[in-house]
């Protein structure tokens, strides 16, 4: 057997499972071409900016996330309760001062993913159940200190900034694809990047080629907590005013668009730009369902089967295998 | 670099062997851990409110522990296996609304709907799991979505029953302490439990949970154990959902509450490590009764909703910390910061021979 013939098979093969492993964008271009082709209300500008405009806050968070997913932990469940103490701490705090309520949500937000990501990190604690715990105690607090009324926020440029657009575009979107930018390139050019990745694929070689793995854990669960946060910040921009629960399911949410955009749960394989292409797909198939006249209930056994199908196919013949 | 065993230090005797090996390693084993957990809510609460340990109080606190405890003892089965099943409240609710709906038309056909939600939820996690190897984390949650979906589509606004005869008799008091209900759960549990800890069925849970590639070489069962396991998860969560929809009479797609959290907390206080091959049921159901009854302590003290939501987490939070193993394999990787990390460093710096 010649060289060459090797080539053509190896390529030969690898035609279904690259494609398959891409699985994220073909499914979108298929939904979006089928929504342009046949579906008026959904070629407007105005809606697909809607999409976007929807996806952006989840997707800002899915971005943390998927950090967490990377270094192989898994989830970051404090999502919902970062989200719910960022939107309460900026209204309350940005009467008196909106670069106050900047900087205050933002520390918060990073010290609670501080605090995750040492327990994770150093005490070798289970991922799932200290977020899910660390969740809990922070919304329970949150309730008590809001006893579950809304906080209204007053117009300052907070507001003004989340809710401004710029040639037409939410600077919600602007911030998302900002974001989106920065953590692909912090993965794939730098050498931190390359360590979170090197964490996920396989904790003892990365810890035997010297790399000090409970600080790269932390690092992760601080930028999952601050994206959480910068989210929370927006949500309570856009939306005048905050509760306590208004961060209750962007957990699994994030965590959809990380799995379906292609991150490996284990970790050590995915992408910044999978995540955002992630969000993109449950925006667009969401508002496709939305646009047929289904009933809302439908969206969540929809996302149930997208993310079945897409682990599923990308675990059955893609380059994520094993 | 393992635990080995050691000789018997001179203060022997003050303590029962479980608490002297629990105390000598720096943490208790699952049953025992719950059972002094569950003695020391009851003497705390039992200070603070007669109430507390009254009867009635018990009676009531047996028949709200039931659906949590079959939900609980099928989460431990699954983790045993090293996989978690996050969809067990959510399939529980969606089998109580089918057999809701379906009341006018036969017990026998709604019964027999419901349980089949839970075997085609059941069927679908584990040959999703087993076969295409989609992790389990990823599997059950999906399985929630579509169910919790199910559910909104078919009872957008909670359903009334039409059955009262059968939440009368499933709440039939037995005596002076127990009810229909908690007869029942007594059974099921204890059946399951015989299965689970005496059996070679059960060790072969164990066995795969703890080393899937070593029992596949033995020639144990692979992809049909997870499948039965989930399978097992499923009809029991069924159960559970089937009995809180006939005690309330209706059903609701918000009933399920909690039950996944607590299910998960107690697999955990009661022994279980997420990475599986350890576990039992007994210590999982004592653990999940400490935990209502902490609950229920709470509510009759009069401590606030939002307050009870802290003090659970943080339960959830030191069994997390008092489970987490500062050793994998035997290879210490990192020092952990628990007690037994800090007593473990204290002891080998005070008698380094007895390391060889």
């Amino acid at each position: 057997m010649t060289a060459t013939d090797a080539g053509t098979r190896h390529r030969a093969q690898s035609i279904v499972p690259t494609v398959l492993s891409r699985g994220v964008y073909v499914l979108l271009a298929v939904l979006v071409a089928i929504g342009l082709a046949f579906l008026p209300e959904f070629r407007s500008v105005d809606n697909l900016i809607n999409v976007l405009r929807s996806v952006s806050l989840v997707g800002i968070a899915a971005l943390g996330v998927g950090f967490v997913t990377l270094a192989g932990s898994f989830v970051d469940l404090s999502v919902a309760s970062i989200v719910g103490v960022a939107g309460v701490l900026t209204l309350s705090v940005a009467r008196h001062s909106a670069g106050l309520a900047l900087i205050a949500t933002l520390a918060v937000a990073l010290g609670i993913g501080t605090v995750n990501g040492l327990i994770v990190g150093r005490m070798r604690a289970n991922p799932i159940l200290l977020t899910l715990a660390s969740t809990t105690i922070v919304g329970g607090l949150l309730l008590v200190a809001t006893q579950s009324k809304v906080t209204y926020g007053t117009g300052t440029w907070l507001q003004t900034f989340a809710g401004a657009t710029v040639l037409k575009i939410p600077t919600t979107v602007i911030v998302f694809v900002v974001l989106t930018v920065l953590c692909q390139l912090a993965l794939t050019r730098t050498t931190w990047g390359r360590r979170v990745l090197a964490v996920g694929s396989n904790e003892r070689t990365a810890l035997f080629a010297g790399l000090h793995v409970p600080s790269i854990r932390t690092q992760v669960f601080m930028i999952s907590g601050l994206f959480a946060g910068i989210t929370g910040l927006l949500l309570a921009g856009n939306q005048g005013s905050a509760t306590a629960t208004a961060g209750t399911g962007y957990e699994f949410d994030a965590l959809t668009a990380v799995i379906v955009g292609g991150s490996r749960l284990t970790g050590g394989k995915g992408s910044a730009v999978g995540t955002l292409a992630g969000a993109v797909l449950v925006g667009v198939l969401s508002n496709l369902l939305v646009l047929w006249g289904l009933p809302y209930s439908l969206q969540q056994v929809v996302k149930g089967a997208l993310l079945v199908i897409t682990v599923g196919l990308s675990q059955t013949f893609g380059a994520n295998r094993g | 670099m393992a635990d080995i065993a050691r000789p018997t230090p001179a203060s022997a005797g003050l303590l029962p062997a479980p608490l002297r090996r629990g105390w000598r390693s720096g943490r208790l084993g699952g049953p025992t851990r719950s059972v002094v957990l569950l003695g020391a809510i009851y003497i705390v609460f039992s200070i603070l409110s007669v109430d507390f340990y009254a009867t009635s109080n018990t009676r009531s606190l047996l028949a709200y522990a039931v659906p949590a405890g079959l939900v609980a003892v099928g989460q431990t089965l699954v983790i045993a296996l090293g996989e978690i099943d996050l969809s067990v409240a959510s399939v529980g609710v969606l089998a109580g609304i089918v057999l809701i709906v379906l009341e006018p038309h036969g017990l026998l056909i709604a019964f027999a709907a419901a349980a089949a939600v839970g075997v085609g939820a059941g069927l679908f996690n584990g040959v999703v799991t087993a076969i295409f190897r989609v992790p389990s984390l990823v599997t059950t949650l999906a399985t929630s979505f579509i169910a919790q979906g199910c559910s909104f589509i078919i009872a957008s606004k909670p359903i009334s029953g039409t059955r009262l005869d059968l939440t009368a008799s499933l709440d039939k008091p037995i005596g002076e302490l127990l009810t229909v209900r908690i007869v029942i759960g007594v059974i099921v549990i204890a059946v399951a439990a015989a299965i689970f800890g005496l059996t070679p069925v059960g060790r072969t849970f164990f066995a795969r949970g703890s080393n899937p590639d070593g029992a596949r070489l033995l020639g144990l069962p692979g992809r049909s154990l997870v499948i039965s396991g989930f399978l097992a998860s499923g009809l029991l969560a069924t159960a559970a959902g089937v009995i809180l929809s006939i005690s309330l009479d209706s059903g609701s797609p918000v009933i399920g509450g909690d039950l996944l959290l607590l299910s998960i907390a107690a697999c955990l206080i009661g022994g279980s490590r997420l990475e599986g091959g350890t576990g039992s049921v007994i210590g999982t159901v004592i653990a999940l009764f400490a935990l209502l009854a902490l609950q229920n302590g709470m509510d009759i003290v009069g401590i606030s909703s939002y307050w009870q939501q802290v003090v659970r987490g943080v339960v959830v939070l030191v069994a997390l910390l008092a489970a987490t193993p500062s050793q994998v394999g035997g290879v210490r990787i990192m020092p952990s910061l628990g007690l037994g990390g800090l007593r473990e460093r204290f002891r080998r710096r005070r008698e380094p021979s007895a390391r060889p």
